[in-house]
């Protein structure tokens, strides 16, 4: 799936966040929002699946036009969007299993899941690379880790087309990120869904992402491939490689 | 000024030790910042130290009760402003006017580039703006020790780089002992006059920036580089607090 935007704005209050951005994806690849805090890399996500309106623009998932659908016919639209939220957030009172099956519906509590939910449950949790055995553990049981990967898979049940994902590596430790790394890139290629990353977290964007865009004031300050991103002299930009940099000369 | 001797903790007889044999000295005005990935131990190492967790095993001696910590999530009163949340800990601890008191918390909170949101709520402000703000309630009390439990966790490079910068430069100033644990290896290089990895129970021995980054220590190298493949990543699986 691909999806564009154009010429959206949006203000709250006096504050202007995003300024007549105009972007689109490619289907299937991985694009990085890249910029300060309160840039406003999260609310282009809400945005697209109609959280937030813009003030004037216009946002498409492929032909659709998002920003003319009511909030009944952004149903359908949501469930073809999986977010991942930075923190796991999932119900400590239930089990992975039932975690991940609230993905598929909400009532799990209400009656079993049939065998092609368990199927379904099952093969999500694979992968994101969890077995079976974890299947009736509770959420505090498991590393923080585990807990992000069982979210992940929750949001994968219902069979999402496009991935949103809000700042899935911060705070977390640089081996821990290299596997939400890894797995970001797998779901890409294995599941052959369209990515959408907001980071500040430029090392990631420079290893994962087959496009970064760095926004900057409400505007595009740059979009290109990671190789493009590192040739750039613009002083942001340059601001954010500096450690990345300066780490893989030390490394 | 602060010296710990043999220092380990589990949480009962029964349960595995987080760490055990932690051994180092700070002298005043210095800054220790210790590196470890999620659950080796470092809030509960750091609450050990600043005596918020009374150690199993060791001990911990500091020549000052003058001291002060900054809570991994804040912990800021979310009923009171920012100004408010500065002035609190003044007119709790020291006997200045309303006036003086409110003079100072106002000049603080220009230091850390929040004068525009003293009115706010902590609910009102970002999660930059909060840290900036527990920063400076933590900074209030001009403390001789500070404690910092993830002090930039959460923010973009460039604001955390320029909190970090305005760590140092206050330390520097007031002569602060510190201590500051993270997750982020470029932040504990800058703020770091040594630099020491929390992992697999076992502190390494506190090393410059330079040499840290240079260590050839095999855990500090997986850490460093963040591979998936190491001595850190088995002993996660094997069951270490996450």
């Amino acid at each position: 799936m691909s999806l564009r935007f154009v010429e959206v704005r949006k203000s709250f209050g006096e504050r202007t966040v995003l300024d007549g951005l105009s972007f689109e994806t490619r289907a299937g690849e991985i694009l990085f929002l890249l910029g300060r805090s309160g840039v406003g890399k999260s609310v282009t996500l809400k945005h697209l699946v109609g959280l937030i309106r813009p003030d004037s623009g216009k946002i498409y998932i492929d032909q659709l036009e998002v920003t003319a659908l009511n909030e009944e016919e952004l149903g359908p639209v949501r469930r073809k969007c999986g977010m991942v939220f930075q923190h796991p957030a999932l119900l400590d009172s239930l089990s992975v299993r039932a975690n991940v099956g609230f993905g598929l519906r909400q009532d799990v509590q209400a009656r079993p899941f049939t065998a092609a939910e368990e199927t379904r449950i099952r093969h999500c949790l694979d992968l994101v690379h969890l077995g079976p055995e974890i299947l009736d553990r509770k959420p505090p049981e498991l590393s923080y880790g585990m807990q992000k990967r069982v979210s992940l898979a929750r949001t994968l049940a219902p069979g999402p087309e496009i991935l949103l994902f809000d700042e899935p590596t911060t705070g977390l430790d640089p081996i821990a990120t290299e596997a939400v790394n890894e797995l970001i890139r797998d779901l890409s290629r294995n599941l052959q869904v369209t990515s959408i990353v907001v980071s500040h977290d430029m090392k990631s964007a420079l290893s994962v992402a087959d496009r970064i865009l760095v926004l900057d004031a409400g505007r595009i300050l740059a979009l290109g491939s990671p190789a493009e991103i590192r040739a750039s002299q613009a002083p942001l930009i340059r601001d954010f490689l500096s450690e990345v940099l300066a780490q893989e000369v030390r490394s | 000024m602060i010296r710990v001797n043999s220092l380990g903790h589990r949480f009962s007889p029964d349960s595995p030790w987080i760490y055990q044999g932690i051994d180092f000295q700070l002298k005043q005005g210095e800054c220790l910042a210790i590196l470890g990935p999620s659950g080796s131990g470092k809030t509960v190492l750091l609450k050990s130290l600043a005596g918020l967790i009374l150690p199993a095993e060791g001990s911990v001696k500091i020549e000052t009760q003058d001291l002060g910590m900054l809570f991994q999530k804040n912990a800021l009163f979310d009923s009171m402003t920012a100004l408010e949340n500065l002035l609190f800990p003044l007119r709790e601890k020291k006997s200045f006017s309303i006036a003086e008191a409110k003079e100072r918390s106002l000049e603080m909170l220009k230091s850390v580039g929040l004068e525009a949101s003293a009115h706010l709520f902590p609910d009102e402000l970002s999660g930059g703006m909060q840290k900036r703000l527990g920063l400076a309630r933590a900074w209030m009390m001009e403390p001789e020790v500070l404690f910092y439990d993830e002090p930039t966790a959460g923010l973009d490079p460039v604001t955390s780089r320029s909190i970090a910068a305005l760590m140092r430069q206050r330390a520097r100033d007031l002569g602060t002992t510190s201590i500051v644990v993270t997750n982020e290896v470029a932040r504990a290089l800058q703020l770091g006059d040594s630099v020491a990895l929390l992992a697999a129970g076992r502190l390494t021995s506190p090393l410059s920036p330079d040499a840290f980054s240079q260590s050839q220590d095999e855990s500090i190298r997986q850490f460093i580089e963040g591979r998936l493949v190491g001595p850190l990543t088995r002993t996660r699986e094997n069951g270490a607090l996450e």
